[in-house]
């Protein structure tokens, strides 16, 4: 304990504030600009952080990271379009709130849930990282599928009421996921002979695409008709967010910030999934499921919570252990080696000192993203006075960039205006397309994990049974699929039953 | 006649203005060198990038901008370095791998003479990492075991139809009663933690990346042609097997063909320059990457042996997997 308190005396010194607002500042820009990632961010520091002492540098780097995943909530939330795909969940009841002209509300939600998300993640850091480390490593490849397949499953509360539509939407997000290069034989899978399809769909322009572009269409539509967008663009909302409410989530920020741990903890599953699952869940504990999809304060404490609180997690394997979970884990891996650390448990043996530097400057990240966030929101909030007209180029601009960016490629604008006229068509049809994007996001995960398991295996499908974890996680989404079909079914039977009587 | 000599005195004219550009090669570079890599951001190769191009702007005042375009075998990145102009403001860190393997397993548009080499960058010595708990203690005894215990071992690799399989499927060739399948892993962090965690027996991957587990991995063999200079002790596959089992894996600079000649030298020399510096190699030495320069000429023979050492391999994997 003592140990931390001279890391937070570390992190505290003038310099490492400064290092540490400025990290935090330009991630929640990065984050807030649809296509500028947190990786990219991070990735511009780190020849800047080669001549800083190791807690500056990780000050800056973790500022970087914390800030820019909590950013993409300020544009999903404002104008429908997530900054970063940690926030796609974020979309789905962000911009009905801001609708209802409660903008304020929802933006303070999504900073504190962020907060918390953050700080229960580092207190999980300091206290049970090599623990946890552990735990995580026997996750194989049975495993890997087996949480792909529950994070799956969410597909069914996306579209309860919709399920045929719901699913049709998932199976063609799980086709597109099988473009590009086959895990495992090496083989060109659906790539119609277009090198840039030789790596599949780039998940950016699918997402911005799905969820912005498609609105600014609708918006485009209802503008030619005479009515302004969708997104009603009320008055700047001034009321923020009361201690009540937020006293209302504490069962909601704990689970979602476990669950986000937990899933940053797990290597390469990272936070889009975790916002998904956290939703999920948050809508199945819910008292009033029923809101959710149309302006809940509840969706946004979930997804915010544990999407930041993947970032704690994530730590955990990639300082005790040297095991990056992904690209930004990866990045800040490189950053600590050049330092001269190297991860493992030694580091925590012959390098404590920097290592509570390091959980020092994590803290401090949270306070720094706590304090910009809430000003940055009041700030970014004045863009519902923006008129639609004026706000549709900006957000389609933004969006381009950001397909571009990723990849630097050309072939990604196309992808995105694809998707953009695919998810304005789903949308007029009625299907909903948070199951496509879920499918892009997990397909891989699950195909090639799947696929791994079973060259390991020599074809032997009992593995996925015989391993304790993959068969409880298993059994546990086999539940909840059978618990949605009966629901369902029940819900048809009553209204042919009504349909009967009248 | 008299519309094309107007216009063959005006691209004289552009020659000349353009030759402000092209003819004083002193001036080269006076702009920001793209680098593009068929890898993603934070690995290996990425970090190298990233440290040299600090180097190139604290000492030369020359932006390297590094473009990560990942996936995709590295085809993507490499198609569009290979239709880059040849001006050597567009360079690629690419790995041998990517430009001889790669284009002779699947059509991509390109083989390795499209590209113009520049210089070696990087080396890294390859080899088969086993726990330590695991009580293998040789290639002999793994194979050993994974005939007497079939279906329980495999060995693991980044990447499905990359330098590794072809290599393993021509070292399976001496042990053809041993059951050790290939399994591909989508990158080197993914695979150790898989090692790590008991849920594969053996990991080929470059050593570097076993480093940081200290003595919980042991290395069984490597696959260079000579021993690696910080594991005397391990064997190699070639001093074991045969001589022709020799795989490194090998990273350097190249640009789309025909640069002039003297830009190539320039690039090569800032390079060389900046692997040769102190402060440079210390920050290498810290992530484990070696670095191993080798200039243009001597580059582009390495490439050709690398695309004619694959060919018989991958033709017999093409005819098999028919």
């Amino acid at each position: 304990m003592l140990d931390i308190i001279a890391g937070l005396q570390q992190a505290l010194t003038p310099a490492s504030l400064a290092a540490c607002f400025t990290g935090t500042a330009l991630g929640i820009i990065f984050g807030s600009l649809p296509g500028l990632t947190a990786a990219m961010g991070v990735a511009l520091l780190i020849p800047l952080s080669f001549g800083m002492p190791t807690v500056e540098a990780f000050s800056m780097l973790l500022g970087m990271y914390c800030g820019a995943i909590y950013g993409g909530c300020i544009s999903a939330i404002l104008v429908g379009t997530p900054g970063t795909v940690a926030a796609a969940a974020t979309v789905l009841e962000g911009p009905k709130l801001t609708a209802k002209g409660q903008s304020l509300k929802a933006l303070d939600m999504a900073t504190w849930g962020s907060f918390i998300g953050g700080i229960i993640s580092g207190l999980a850091l300091i206290t049970c990282a090599p623990l946890l480390a552990q735990a995580a490593m026997q996750f194989g490849a049975a495993e890997y599928f087996a949480l792909a397949v529950f994070a799956l499953t969410v597909v069914a509360t996306f579209s309860s009421g919709n399920m045929v539509k719901g699913l049709a939407s998932a199976f063609a997000g799980l086709f597109i996921s099988t473009m590009g290069i086959d895990p495992i034989s090496g083989d060109f899978r659906n790539t119609f002979d277009v090198p840039d399809l030789f790596n599949g769909v780039s998940l950016v322009p699918a997402l911005v695409g799905l969820f912005a572009v498609s609105q600014v269409i609708l918006s485009l539509e209802d503008i030619f008709k005479g009515q302004y967008g969708i997104v009603k663009y009320g008055e700047v909302s001034k009321k923020g967010i009361s201690f009540g409410e937020l006293w209302k989530q504490k069962i909601n920020f704990l689970r979602s910030s476990f669950l986000g741990t937990i899933i940053g903890i797990i290597p390469a599953t990272g936070a889009s999934a975790a916002c998904f699952i956290a939703y999920g869940e948050a809508k199945r504990f819910s008292k009033t499921p029923e809101e959710f999809g149309n302006g809940t304060l509840e969706g946004i404490a979930a997804t915010e919570s544990s999407n930041n609180a993947v970032t704690g997690g994530a730590l955990i394997p990639m300082m005790v252990l040297g095991v990056p979970g992904d690209v930004l884990t990866a990045i800040l891996l490189g950053a600590l080696m050049i330092q001269g650390l190297v991860p493992g448990p030694l580091l925590f043996s012959e390098h404590s000192d920097a290592v509570n530097a390091i959980f020092g400057s994590f803290f401090v990240a949270q306070l720094a993203m706590l304090t910009l966030g809430l000003i940055a929101v009041r700030i970014a909030g004045k863009i519902v006075n923006v008129p639609t007209p004026i706000l549709l180029p900006i957000v389609l601009t933004l969006c381009a960039i950001g397909s571009y960016a990723t990849n630097n490629s050309t072939f990604d604008l196309w992808l995105m205006a694809i998707f953009g006229f695919v998810g304005y068509i789903m949308l007029k049809g009625g299907f909903p397309l948070p199951p496509m994007l879920l499918a892009i996001i997990l397909g891989p995960i699950a195909e090639s994990n799947f696929r791994r398991t079973l060259s390991i295996s020599r074809n032997d499908f009992s593995v996925f049974v015989t391993s304790p974890i993959a068969a409880t996680i298993l059994a546990i989404s086999l539940l909840i699929v059978v618990k949605v079909g009966y629901d369902e079914y029940k819900k048809n039977r009553a209204v042919r039953e009504s349909h009967k009587n009248s | 006649m008299k519309f094309k000599s107007v216009v063959s005195i005006m691209l004289a004219g552009l020659c000349v203005l353009g030759g402000i550009n092209t003819a004083k090669a002193a001036d080269f570079p006076d702009r920001p060198i793209t680098l593009i890599m068929p890898f993603g951001a934070g690995n290996a190769p990425d970090t190298a990038a990233r440290i040299i191009g600090e180097y190139f702007q604290k000492k030369h005042g020359i932006t390297l901008l590094i473009t990560s375009k990942a996936g995709g075998s590295g085809i993507p990145a490499m198609l569009e370095v290979a239709k880059a102009r040849p001006d050597g403001y567009t360079i690629a860190l690419t790995s041998a791998n990517v430009v001889t393997v790669v284009p002779q397993t699947k059509p991509c548009g390109f083989t390795y003479q499209d590209f113009t080499p520049i210089a070696q960058t990087n080396l890294f010595t390859m080899g088969w990492g086993v726990l330590a708990s695991s009580g293998i203690q040789s290639v002999d005894d793994l194979m050993q075991k994974a005939k007497e215990t079939p279906k329980k071992y495999s060995v693991g690799s980044p990447g499905a139809l990359t330098a590794q399989r072809f290599f393993h499927a021509q070292l399976m060739k001496h042990f053809p009663d041993s059951d050790l399948p290939y399994v591909a892993y989508n990158g080197g962090a993914e695979l150790v933690t898989a090692l790590l965690g008991g849920h594969i027996e053996v990991a080929y991957t470059p050593v570097s990346n076993f480093a940081p587990h200290g003595d919980a991995i042991k290395i069984i063999a490597v696959s260079g042609s000579v021993r690696d200079p910080k594991y005397p002790d391990v064997p190699t596959f070639a001093e074991m097997y045969d001589k022709n089992l020799v795989f490194d894996s090998v990273y350097g600079i190249v640009g789309p063909k025909n640069i002039p000649a003297e830009r190539v030298e320039i690039l090569q020399n800032l390079f060389k320059e900046a692997l040769e510096d102190a402060e440079v190699r210390q920050k290498l030495d810290n992530v484990f990457i070696n670095y191993n320069y080798l200039s243009a000429q001597e580059f582009g023979e390495v490439l050709k042996q690398y695309n004619d050492f694959f060919a018989e391999p991958i033709k017999q994997y093409l005819e098999e997997n028919k």
